[in-house]
């Protein structure tokens, strides 16, 4: 738009010329019509004060008014110019419907007026140049803004649009992979029972073997196992795999000696035996494994919302922390959550809360990434006072500019070139969204080298 | 016989037991040792050069906690004691940019993607073991009933 | 080194020491010191052959610096203060040193024995050919007139691979015509006994073709460096004049025999070699000398005046100053299979030149003995020993005794083309043997190929070893009596030793002539 002075010194003169007259000056109440669609109208008309607003119906091929099909064209405030085009196109006929939308008070000129110091200053259309130019500007910008308005409610609603489907896809996918997973557990008990049973009727060694590979908890470390498979591949002179069994199976040389002597003849043969059941006891976890995160999957994707007291935020977090199992994958996760058991309850909904601190923990982690961060770490750690409990989620990564540091919690924001990755919803607007919902607040404290979200949320319901 | 080690990295230890069953069917022949990091990888690797043992290949997940595949395979590629050693990268999650390391600053001599076909694992494997062997100038006949054909025949065509 | 090739070791180094310590006397021959080292040394060289502890290139380099320091004339000795405390040179029961040490420049020379430089040259064409194609592009070519149908294909494979290990390695020619041929091989039912047919008459093949030229296989450079030693040179165009015909035969018979016991299904075949001849300056160096040397070889000195060994130096000098063969490639040459042989000239040499053959040959009395007799037991031993072990390793164990007993037998043996025809046959059966997996590297390469068991292989090797035996005697009777062979000059210990024969004094033959 031309905002010179020199220009606002042309307006302000014409203003004054031509618009300054009382008889050419009336008010009319807020809803009065100004002007009506399609009739004559050989005024121009400065506003004053107040507000307008120009309607007009759609028209169909043949340039006829379609019924009933209204739209908004613009509106204008004090200063604005009205009915400039039918005016000096000397059409003299309104192209929209202006009413008022607040008590207004408006002056006007008509053909009769006639041209003031033209010798000076020119015709009476030389004159208006400068208004015309102005009000051209005005509409101008308004039609950017207009279109920039519906670009991003189109966005938004698309957004929105995709990750209602996102989760209603994930639910889905869920509810398919959960009965799938259901099987595979089930039938590998079944399995293990049978061959367990079959086992114990065919040589007790070899069911004795089988169970404790199914039922092994021993964890020992991988340098451990392989000094002493090494030990007893030279002490028993096994085979080296039958030897990396016996290392599970036996913590030392002497336990080894004392296993069942016919095992230790036969281990090359039986170390078979052990490690179909430690097969399935990798399938059961596996199983497991994959439930969980079908389940956590589902609490996400799953859109009924209820809050109610007695929601756990511990739970909230390990649901969170296993569906982010992938990201968080070479990285380091401390956990200071407490006892559990005495932390309190919230009032909540468990989907809403996961997909709190999904959202911060995989914020974290991608800026993490694209930074190349060594070492990166992730510290979730949980306090609470009477009234509230409080989550803060810290990482190592290189921290938010404090230019950005508003501008993340907007829905449109991203710093990354591809959007979808999980496709939860809308990151960090989403976290803002529920948080204020739940009457809690964030806190984003960030240097390069640590950055922290801490989520505050009260205990009760928000009266 | 010499021995000649397969080396198997993988933090995920039923992960790690899966690749190590699959290469069952090398193991009359090699010794297969596994690690669960980077830094125990080198530890390994370390304790069979001192052994004056080979290493004739390392299979290396990607991500891992501390140093990734990608670094100890590149680590590997660098250092002389390993100047033939063979190198897998199997993984999942690796990248764009993680692949073009891998070639670059690591000479992978194949990439796998999990989950990997078990018969193609080991079918590279020997095709790479098989190389080590003819380039290392170890009496092949040794090995024969495991050794890759094509690799053979055409290691000795020149002979 | 695992603790069976441990055990295996010992036992051949004890049963080796313990040699040092029989009673000869008693069996009827008197032998000093320096003979009874070398009776170890056979020994432990044979056990160790055939055992394997050691790669066997590596028996041999040990057989010649234990030959250095035990039987040569600069054996080991410690002395200390002037006085000389002990000394592998001096008999300690006289004090006075042995009259029959070896020369120690003798023994070193074996490595550079003309009939190593002639196997050099032949590794220096082989490298070229392979380095620039030759050898897949003369496949390619040689292959076309034998068209699709499986079984000429078959004996077009077997002819190429005979002709192509005539010129390489034999091992080397069936790592190519296996690599050629597995593509095609796996098109083939699984049900088709053809596939077999095929694996196998690689190894057959290349094995037999080997036979064909003095530089087709290592027997053969042993059995010529006897000879010549012998003074009954057999020339490179000689050998090939009875050895080619001998080859083409035999591969006509295998390709026969192939057919029979593994009839093939498969209606058509078509093996594609790609690549095609290469035009570049080099490449065409390496066409011209390998045909100019071939040529050389073929006329043989009577024509240009040049023995085949110094023939065989000729590419060597034009490889390298056009670096057609290049540093690399000279360092990546096989010197193990030349180890080897020289290992077993060495043998031979300790052998003769300490004058143990002499008095062993003149405990035994073989030349009372039917000559075509011992000509076929000698056969029969050494093929029988080639199945389990080297073939090289079992003509350089066996050709320097047959060397040494068909010397006695003078003239006995003329009928039937004199010790040249024994050599000869000797190293045929050292090449004979095919029959196991272990009895060869291509063997071995065919074996893993997973296309033929061991039974199968173990069929076809032993019928082809029976017929090529055969096949042998009825040709060097025939030879000698179109008179082709040089009959040897009769060793001393023929002449003197041998009680109640007749010694026939050599026929001088027209065909070649005595050198020196």
């Amino acid at each position: 738009m031309i905002q010179s002075a020199e220009f606002h010194k042309k307006i302000s003169r014409i203003n004054a010329d031509y618009f300054a007259f009382p008889d050419r000056i009336f008010a009319l109440k807020k809803g009065e019509k100004l002007v009506r669609e399609g009739e004559a109208s050989k005024r121009l008309y400065l506003l004053l004060s107040g507000n307008v607003i120009a309607y007009r119906h759609r028209r169909d091929e043949s340039g006829e008014r379609i019924p009933d099909s209204l739209y908004q064209v613009f509106r204008a405030g004090p200063g604005s110019y009205i009915g400039v085009q039918s005016f000096f196109s000397r059409l003299f006929r309104s192209s929209c419907e202006i009413v008022a939308e607040t008590n207004i008070e408006v002056a006007y000129i008509d053909e009769t007026v006639e041209a003031v110091e033209p010798e000076k200053f020119g015709s009476l259309i030389e004159q208006f140049v400068p208004t015309m130019v102005h009000e051209l500007a005005l509409r101008n910008s308004r039609v950017f803004e207009h279109a920039a308005e519906k670009e991003a409610a189109i966005h938004r609603m698309h957004r929105s649009e995709m990750s209602a489907t996102l989760g209603q896809l994930a639910a889905g996918l869920a509810h398919e992979l959960n009965n799938a997973v259901g099987v595979l557990a089930r039938k590998t008990d079944f399995v293990s029972a049978f061959i367990e049973e079959f086992l114990r009727s065919f040589g007790k060694r070899e069911a004795e073997l089988f169970c404790r590979g199914r039922d092994n908890q021993a964890v020992y470390s991988s340098e451990d196992l392989r000094s002493r498979a090494r030990e007893y591949e030279r002490l028993f002179k096994i085979s080296q795999p039958a030897a990396k069994v016996l290392a599970r199976i036996a913590p030392h040389a002497d336990s080894a000696k004392e296993l069942d002597r016919k095992i230790l003849s036969d281990i090359e043969n039986l170390a078979r035996f052990w490690e179909i059941g430690h097969d399935i006891r990798d399938m059961q976890l596996a199983a497991k494994h994959a439930a969980g995160i079908v389940r956590s999957v589902k609490i996400l994707g799953g859109g009924n919302i209820r809050r109610e007291a007695g929601t756990d935020v511990h739970e909230s977090i390990s649901e969170a922390v296993s569906l982010l199992k992938p990201q968080l994958r070479g990285k380091n996760l401390v956990a200071e959550l407490g006892n559990a058991a005495t932390f309190p309850k919230i009032f909540g909904d468990m989907t809403e809360l996961v997909q709190v601190w999904v959202n911060i923990v995989k914020n974290a982690c991608d800026a993490m990434n694209l930074a190349g961060t060594p070492e990166p770490t992730v510290r979730i750690t949980l306090s609470h006072s009477r009234e509230n409990i409080s989550v803060a989620i810290n990482d190592n990564g290189p921290g938010v500019p404090v230019s950005l540091k508003e501008k993340i919690f907007q829905p449109d924001f991203s710093t990354k070139k591809s959007g979808l990755s999980f496709g939860l919803g809308l990151g960090l607007a989403i976290v803002r969204r529920i948080v204020d919902d739940y009457g809690g607040s964030i806190l984003l404290d960030s240097v390069p080298g640590s950055t922290t979200f801490t989520i505050t949320l009260p205990i009760d319901k928000p009266q | 016989m010499e021995k000649i080690t397969i080396l198997c990295v993988d933090d995920q230890a039923e992960v790690l037991d899966s690749v190590v069953r699959d290469l069952r069917p090398l193991q009359a022949f090699f010794r297969v040792e596994e690690a669960g990091s980077a830094d125990e990888a080198k530890k390994i690797l370390d304790e069979i050069c001192r052994n004056g043992d080979y290493i004739g290949l390392v299979i290396s997940d990607h991500v891992m906690p501390g140093e990734t595949g990608v670094e100890l395979l590149g680590a590997i590629f660098r250092d002389d004691r390993f100047a033939d050693t063979k190198k897998i990268l199997l993984t999942g999650q690796a990248n764009h940019a993680d692949t073009i390391r891998a070639i670059n600053e690591a000479r992978v001599d194949n990439y796998f993607e999990k989950p990997w076909k078990p018969e193609d694992l080991v079918a590279t494997a020997k095709k790479l073991l098989t190389q080590f062997i003819l380039k290392k100038g170890i009496e092949y006949k040794d090995y024969m009933p495991i050794l890759d054909q094509a690799a053979l025949l055409e290691n000795l065509r020149g002979a | 080194m695992t603790k069976v090739k441990a055990l295996k070791g010992l036992i051949a180094l004890a049963l080796a020491v313990g040699c040092l310590f029989l009673p000869y006397e008693s069996f009827g021959v008197v032998l000093n010191a320096v003979e009874i080292r070398v009776i170890a040394i056979f020994v432990l060289a044979a056990l160790f052959w055939i055992l394997e502890p050691f790669p066997i290139w590596t028996t041999s380099m040990f057989v010649i610096v234990l030959m250095l320091l035990t039987v040569s004339d600069k054996g080991l000795m410690f002395s200390f203060g002037g006085d000389t405390l002990f000394s592998m040179q001096t008999d300690p029961a006289t004090g006075e040193k042995f009259s029959n040490l070896v020369s120690s420049k003798g023994l070193m020379a074996t490595f550079a024995d003309p009939i190593i430089m002639l196997f050099l040259g032949g590794f220096f064409l082989a490298a070229a050919a392979t380095k620039y194609k030759l050898d897949m592009n003369l496949a390619r070519f040689l292959l076309k007139p034998f068209g699709t149908n499986p079984k000429f294909v078959l004996l077009g494979l077997m002819t190429i691979t005979a002709v192509f290990s005539m010129f390489m390695s034999n091992t080397a020619t069936a790592a190519m015509m296996l690599a050629i041929l597995a593509p095609v091989l796996s098109m083939f039912d699984e049900s088709d006994k053809g596939r077999a047919a095929f694996a196998l008459a690689i190894p057959i093949a290349a094995n037999v073709g080997g036979m064909g030229t003095p530089i087709g296989t290592p027997p053969n450079a042993i059995a010529l460096k006897a000879l010549a030693d012998m003074d009954a040179s057999v020339s490179f165009g000689t050998w090939m004049l009875f050895g080619v015909p001998y080859v083409v035969i035999l591969i006509l018979l295998s390709w026969l025999l192939l057919l029979w016991l593994f009839p093939i299904s498969k209606p058509k075949m078509e093996l594609n070699v790609g690549g095609e001849f290469l035009k570049t300056p080099k490449a065409i160096i390496v066409y011209v000398t390998f045909t100019v040397t071939v040529l050389l070889w073929v006329l043989g000195k009577d024509i240009v005046g040049i023995d085949s060994n110094i023939v065989a130096m000729i590419p060597m000098a034009v490889f390298a100053l056009s670096q057609v063969i290049t540093k690399k490639d000279l360092n990546g040459m096989s010197w193990d299979v030349l180890w080897l042989v020289a290992g077993g000239f060495a043998l031979g040499v300790g052998l003769q030149k300490t004058g143990l053959a002499e008095h062993l040959i003149g405990a035994i009395p073989f030349a009372s003995w039917p000559a075509f007799g011992l000509m076929v037991g000698a056969g029969v031993i050494c093929l029988f020993m080639a199945n389990f072990m080297s073939h090289t390793a079992t003509a350089a164990l066996l050709v320097p005794i047959i060397a040494a007993v068909g010397g006695s037998l003078g003239g006995s043996l003329d009928g039937l083309g004199g010790v040249t025809a024994l050599l000869v046959s000797v190293a045929f059966a050292s090449s004979l043997g095919m029959s196991l997996p272990i009895s060869t590297p291509p063997n071995a390469l065919a074996h893993a190929t997973g296309l033929v068991d061991t039974k199968g292989m173990a069929k076809t090797g032993v019928a082809i070893g029976i017929i090529g035996m055969v096949l042998t005697y009825v040709m060097m009777i025939v030879l000698a009596h179109l008179g082709v062979f040089t009959p040897a000059k009769t060793t001393d210990a023929a002449s003197v030793s041998a009680q109640g024969t007749t010694i026939v004094a050599p026929v001088a033959t027209t065909a070649a002539p005595v050198a020196k």
